[in-house]
């Protein structure tokens, strides 16, 4: 009997991590911060019983359930999910960290969009809400194309990413 | 870098954790649980970590601050892995791949 039913790879894409500081920043208006969530608005699922894998991705991107086999989650058993992602700008005086792990996030990003959404992925986008023109202004978004594999070892896998882009100046 | 509180099996307390340079994974006494693997490590993967901090994530900009520094830990623990891309070139991309896998 296997237990692994599932692979999920993550993608992390960094883009255009800015060095800029400052410029004439055509996005710099301040925007709503998304706050943190831990409602499941994905859900992914594949096998029954003891090869039963599902997870589900917030609208901010983070995995707040990864259950297998049926009934067993690994993430904080869905009561306090703490997953998700941060990253360090080192290059202002004073790093800048953003991060968000579901339960908490550092309040600075701004609403977080969906670019696509099918029955195997979804990738979604957010900006930071700094609104100074003085931080970068990373785009970052979130990929998660699951794909069948070879069922029952390995039905899904899933992909994340995150990018970054440059402001724009 | 991308952080995981793993509770295994719906348990948050007294999980055995084990870490390498890509892999850390996190699992009850029967074994069951989930293991976080860097699949792109080079460049740019500085390591894989046991946090000892439960469901507090960690500060982006000092991550490893509260990491285990055997590699093993038995307890409420989190799973960590850091990428360094520094810097990423203006308009370019870095990527990396992870794996989430249940034991």
């Amino acid at each position: 009997m296997t237990r692994k039913p599932l692979l999920l790879a993550v993608v992390f894409t960094l883009s255009s991590w800015v060095v800029a500081q400052a410029g004439n920043n055509s996005d710099n208006t301040s925007a709503a911060v998304t706050p943190a969530d831990t409602t499941c608005a994905y859900i992914f699922h594949s096998g029954s019983n003891w090869t039963e894998t599902q997870d589900c991705v917030t609208g901010n991107g983070n995995i707040t359930q990864f259950s297998n086999p049926a009934g067993s989650d690994n993430i904080a058993g869905g009561v306090w999910p703490s997953e998700g992602y941060g990253i360090c700008d080192f290059f202002p005086a004073s790093p800048v960290a953003y991060y968000d792990y579901a339960t908490n996030d550092s309040a600075n990003w701004g609403p977080t969009t969906l670019r696509s959404s099918t029955a195997t992925s979804v990738k979604l986008c957010a900006r930071p809400a700094t609104g100074s023109g003085n931080l970068p202004k990373p785009l970052p978004s979130y990929l998660l194309p699951h794909s069948r594999l070879h069922p029952p070892k390995s039905p899904w896998r899933l992909r994340t990413s995150r990018e970054f882009l440059a402001p724009l100046t | 870098m991308r952080f995981a509180d793993i509770d295994a099996f719906n348990q948050f307390a007294n999980n055995d954790f084990l870490v390498a340079y890509r892999t850390v994974s996190g699992s009850n006494f029967d074994s069951y649980g989930l293991t976080l693997t860097a699949n792109t490590f080079f460049p740019g993967l500085v390591g894989s970590f046991i946090l000892n901090t439960g469901a507090v994530g960690p500060d982006p900009c000092n991550p490893a601050a509260n990491a285990v520094s055997a590699g093993f830990f038995h307890g409420d623990g989190a799973a960590l892995e850091l990428h360094d891309f520094n810097p990423v070139p203006k308009l370019g991309t870095k990527t990396v791949i992870m794996t989430y896998k249940p034991m």
